[in-house]
């Protein structure tokens, strides 16, 4: 046994009796924080993080967003741009313009414009076709 | 002695001849009976005849024009409502006379049978094309909302065309003449229902013929119109897809 650490640990461990006590506490503390959130029934003792807290905490890694400025299928291509030249998108400095950007070249349902028009076509024939079907020359055909 | 038995012998022969004679007689008379009442009862049974077959015609028909408003999508309640009640109420009628021709035992009981069933009723003449007019009235308004949904359409591409900066203002512009001409479609069509449900029989030939006449002039003209606004609109169409470069056409 060597005598000389054990005195030595003897003499060092009354240096910080405050600081010892303090940190049995926390500890203490922090274990019956822990025992009150395992008890979702008991509703008086669950400790709400604080907001700012859990906003920070949140990270999600997401893809890019797609380039807003490449035209799809239906979308508006601005003028005097080709669909099939693939630019490079421009880099948004802010959110605001990037907004604007998508806005502008949101795709147009002409397809749907025309099955609407289709649609039409086939509804006025109908029309047309009862139109026609009106009948005023019928006779009765029972003179007595 | 021999006198007698000639004049019985002769008496005899006269008798002998004179039956037959009398029987012939009758016989001729039966027939002339006969000859005198049957043609009037099949000509009876005939009329009888015609003139259940002409009511079932009436019936059917009545039938026919119940069904396609239950079918109709478009025709207003209320005018459903009002044909529905006068086709009934003519179905009733004649439903009525049906019974009555049944029943008949003269000729002149079957003519009043069929006079009225004419004038009382008009089925062919009066009920038919009205319930047409009515429900192609109603049709055309919904053609009309359907136009104006197509519009509307267009016009928010158009807009949104514009806002990538292209010029649309001829894409909006045959819109626009397609409103106008939809509208006065709408204006030809619209009023023909309300116009030609309150004829009655009493009315036809006139003044019922003519207001009808003229309410199928504006069926056709609203027809015509509405043709018109749809070309404008399917030109428009195709003039956006061109500006955009769509195959979508």
């Amino acid at each position: 046994v060597n005598l000389s650490t054990v005195e030595e640990r003897t003499v060092m461990t009354p240096k910080r009796p405050i600081a010892g006590l303090a940190a049995l506490l926390l500890i203490g503390a922090c274990g019956a924080g822990i025992q009150s959130r395992e008890r979702p029934g008991d509703q008086a003792e669950i400790v709400v993080p604080p907001m700012e807290a859990s906003t920070t905490s949140i990270h999600v890694d997401q893809d890019p967003p797609p380039d807003s400025t490449r035209p799809e299928a239906g979308a508006i291509d601005p003028p005097g741009r080709s669909t099939s030249t693939a630019e490079p998108a421009p880099v948004a400095e802010e959110d605001t313009t990037t907004t604007t950007t998508s806005t502008a070249y949101d795709a147009i349902d002409l397809q749907s414009a025309f099955e609407a028009l289709n649609a039409l076509d086939s509804m006025l024939g109908e029309f047309e076709s009862e139109v026609g079907a009106i009948d005023l020359e019928e006779e009765e055909g029972a003179t007595p | 002695m021999k006198t007698r038995l000639f004049a019985a012998f002769v008496a005899a022969l006269m008798l002998a001849m004179a039956l037959p004679v009398a029987a012939m007689a009758q016989t001729d008379e039966v027939d002339a009976t006969e000859q005198s009442e049957g043609p009037r009862d099949r000509l009876l049974e005939e009329l009888r005849e015609r003139v259940l077959f002409q009511l079932d015609r009436r019936l059917d028909r009545i039938d026919r024009l119940q069904f396609e408003i239950r079918s109709s999508d478009t025709v207003e309640p209320e005018h459903a409502a009002h044909l529905t009640e006068d086709l009934a109420s003519s179905h009733g009628g004649l439903t009525a006379l049906e019974a009555m021709a049944r029943s008949a035992t003269t000729f002149e009981q079957l003519r009043a049978i069929q006079q009225e069933m004419v004038t009382e009723h008009r089925i062919f003449a009066l009920r038919t094309p009205q319930t047409g007019l009515v429900l192609a009235s109603d049709f055309g308004v919904s053609v009309a909302a359907h136009l104006g949904s197509v519009g509307s359409t267009l016009a928010e591409a158009a807009a949104r065309v514009a806002e990538a900066g292209y010029d649309v203002s001829d894409v909006e512009a045959l819109i626009a003449e397609a409103t106008d001409l939809t509208a006065d479609g709408l204006a030809l069509v619209d009023p023909v229902a309300e116009t030609v449900l309150p004829l009655e029989p009493a009315e036809f030939p006139d003044p019922a013929r003519s207001i009808m006449e003229s309410a199928r002039d504006d069926m056709i003209d609203g027809r015509q119109t509405y043709r018109d606004a749809r070309d404008s609109l399917r030109a428009a169409g195709r003039l956006l897809a061109d500006i955009v470069g769509s195959d979508a056409a």
